[in-house]
């Protein structure tokens, strides 16, 4: 009788390349051949680790014990930076807008023009920027450690799944733990706003609170929970996935770590510009 | 040994190459319950590729190996402790932890109540005469001793198959002998099957049944410690004389 094993997961070998004939057009071809080869193959990995992921849930196999403190780490590594930059952020477009939008005698937009802007992009966009610098790096350059030192190998002679106990409870963390953080920060970043407009358009603040609750529906706050929940997962499976594929010492956990944030904050615009024409794409 | 109990790791035309080069060419080895196999050779020879290749970390190029025990382990060359659990979490961390390999038909190991897991951590640490480090951390450790929190890690759940990667390297000969004796103990007690890589001659002769020879990717030589100081084999000879004339000079000088 054999038994089941625990998968080794693949890496990206070196490839020899012949004599090259047209130097430069050569090395460009290669290089853009190498990336795009990366990349499908870390895309690969991400899918196949998701599904890993889901049958382990599906089998009842999530312990929160592992997730509380990853959540944790999420939330209170994050929510300071997240909180300056989103607030500021609104603080600029009330800034931009408040003074002028008052002597057109248009105050009563002030506020929901901060708040559908806070919901729709700013506040997601900006407490993921958050995450990625944060916790997504923390993520590839422990994982990638552990790589590199063994410590991976370790739990799969323990019989434990890398996956199952690094990769699971941090992927199902973030994508509980952003929505909650995109809440706090979209109301702090409202309130920045309305203390911009009271201050220097001399916009009451029940003003500015009546138009963010005649102009907010709730299709916008749901999508800013769900933009974050796919913000979230998407930032963290890359950056464990990443992390977990990463061969060398410790110059590639450097690499691998700048890779991981590149990789977070291109998908991350992708995934908004799909969400945002989804939602809104049809109005 | 007992040449007629069943046979535990079954390792056959096993090969693998890192790049093009050949570490391990067609190598068969079997294992039997209770038996202790020492694997021997040069440094860089791919022993301790041969190990990773048995316990699942790698893939071989071409060859099988079974492994007939759901219940094996291993003892990391270079101790590979996790550095963010405590040395306590470490060492129980196969107990506390559910298995993912299981095979069908229930967990790998009992349920362990937590005073039941205390008990057991803290005895199998004190039997490596590490007593009371419990909540330190594995960096503020030395390396021998995390080599041997590393063994009490391996060893807690009371493996069937156990793959040391020298496991006596860099300890004073005291502590060598108690790990030597707990080899044997695991293999008396529980008729586990052992594969033990090691340059040490202590450990060869104290704890092994049967010493495997690898050489250029090849078993050279195989038979009992005994049997390796007697040989005419030139590749036993020069290892056992540790000669600089012999068959394996080539790679070091
Ligand atoms: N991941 C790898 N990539 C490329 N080559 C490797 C890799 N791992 C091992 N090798 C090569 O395989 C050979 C065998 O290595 P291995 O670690 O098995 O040696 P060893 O017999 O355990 O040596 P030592 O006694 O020094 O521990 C070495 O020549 C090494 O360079
Ligand atoms: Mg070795």
């Amino acid at each position: 009788m054999k038994y089941k094993r625990l998968q080794h997961y693949p890496h990206v070998d070196g490839t020899h390349y012949g004599p090259a004939l047209l130097p430069y057009t050569q090395a460009i071809y290669e290089l853009l051949r190498r990336r795009l080869n990366k990349a499908f193959f870390q895309i690969g990995l991400s899918v196949e680790i998701t599904g890993d992921i889901l049958r382990y849930i599906a089998q009842g196999k999530l312990q929160w014990r592992h997730v509380f403190p990853q959540m944790s780490f999420v939330g209170v590594t994050t929510l300071g930076i997240a909180l300056i930059v989103s607030t500021f952020a609104a603080m600029v477009i009330a800034l931009q807008v408040a003074t002028e939008m008052a002597r057109q005698g248009a105050s009563s937009y002030v506020g929901a023009l901060v708040s559908l802007a806070m919901l729709r992009e700013l506040g997601p966009i900006m407490t993921a920027v958050a995450v990625v610098a944060m916790a997504g790096s923390a993520y590839t350059a422990e994982l990638s450690t552990m790589q590199i030192t063994k410590q991976i190998d370790a739990l799969r002679v323990l019989h434990v799944d890398p996956i199952r106990y690094l990769i699971m409870p941090r992927v199902v963390a973030a994508v509980l733990a952003m929505p909650l953080l995109t809440i706090i920060t979209c109301t702090s970043g409202i309130v920045g706003g309305m203390a911009i407009s009271q201050w220097l358009a001399d916009i009451p603040w029940y003003t500015f609170l009546d138009s963010v609750w005649q102009q907010t529906e709730p299709k916008d706050i749901w999508t800013a929970l769900f933009k974050s929940a796919i913000f979230g997962y998407t930032i963290s499976i890359l950056s464990t996935t990443i992390g977990l594929s990463t061969q060398g010492g410790a110059k590639e956990v450097g690499t691998a770590t700048t890779r991981a944030v590149v990789w977070c904050f291109v998908s991350v615009a992708l995934m908004d510009y799909f969400i945002t024409f989804l939602v809104y794409g049809s109005e | 040994m007992n040449p007629s109990a069943p046979v535990l790791i079954d390792v056959s035309n096993l090969t693998k190459a890192y790049g093009g080069r050949i570490v391990l060419d067609d190598i068969s080895i079997q294992v039997h319950e209770g038996e202790v196999l020492a694997i021997i050779g040069t440094s860089g020879c791919g022993k301790s590729t041969l190990l990773r290749l048995m316990c699942g970390l790698d893939t071989p190029d071409a060859g099988d190996i079974h492994l007939y025990d759901p219940n094996y382990s291993m003892v990391f060359q270079y101790s590979a402790l996790f550095d963010s659990l405590t040395v306590f979490e470490n060492v129980a961390f196969s107990l506390m932890e559910e298995s993912d390999d299981a095979p069908k038909g229930g967990p790998l190991k009992p349920k362990l109540s937590d005073p039941e897991i205390i008990a057991l951590v803290k005895e199998k640490l004190h039997l490596v005469g590490l007593d009371g480090i419990e909540m330190r951390y594995p960096n503020e450790l030395s390396g021998g001793m995390q080599k041997r929190v590393s063994f009490a890690r391996a060893i807690v759940s009371n493996p069937r198959i156990i793959f040391y990667d020298e496991p006596t390297a860099g300890l004073d000969p005291i502590a060598s002998t108690v790990i030597e004796n707990y080899i044997l103990t695991l293999r008396d007690q529980l008729g586990a099957a052992s594969v033990v890589v090691t340059h040490q001659h202590s450990t060869i002769h104290r704890t092994a049944d049967r010493v495997c020879l690898l050489h250029g990717g090849q078993v050279r030589w195989l038979g009992t410690p005994d049997e390796l100081e007697v040989s005419d084999n030139p590749y036993a000879l020069q290892f056992a004389t540790s000669s600089l004339i012999g068959p394996m000079t080539g790679d070091l000088v």
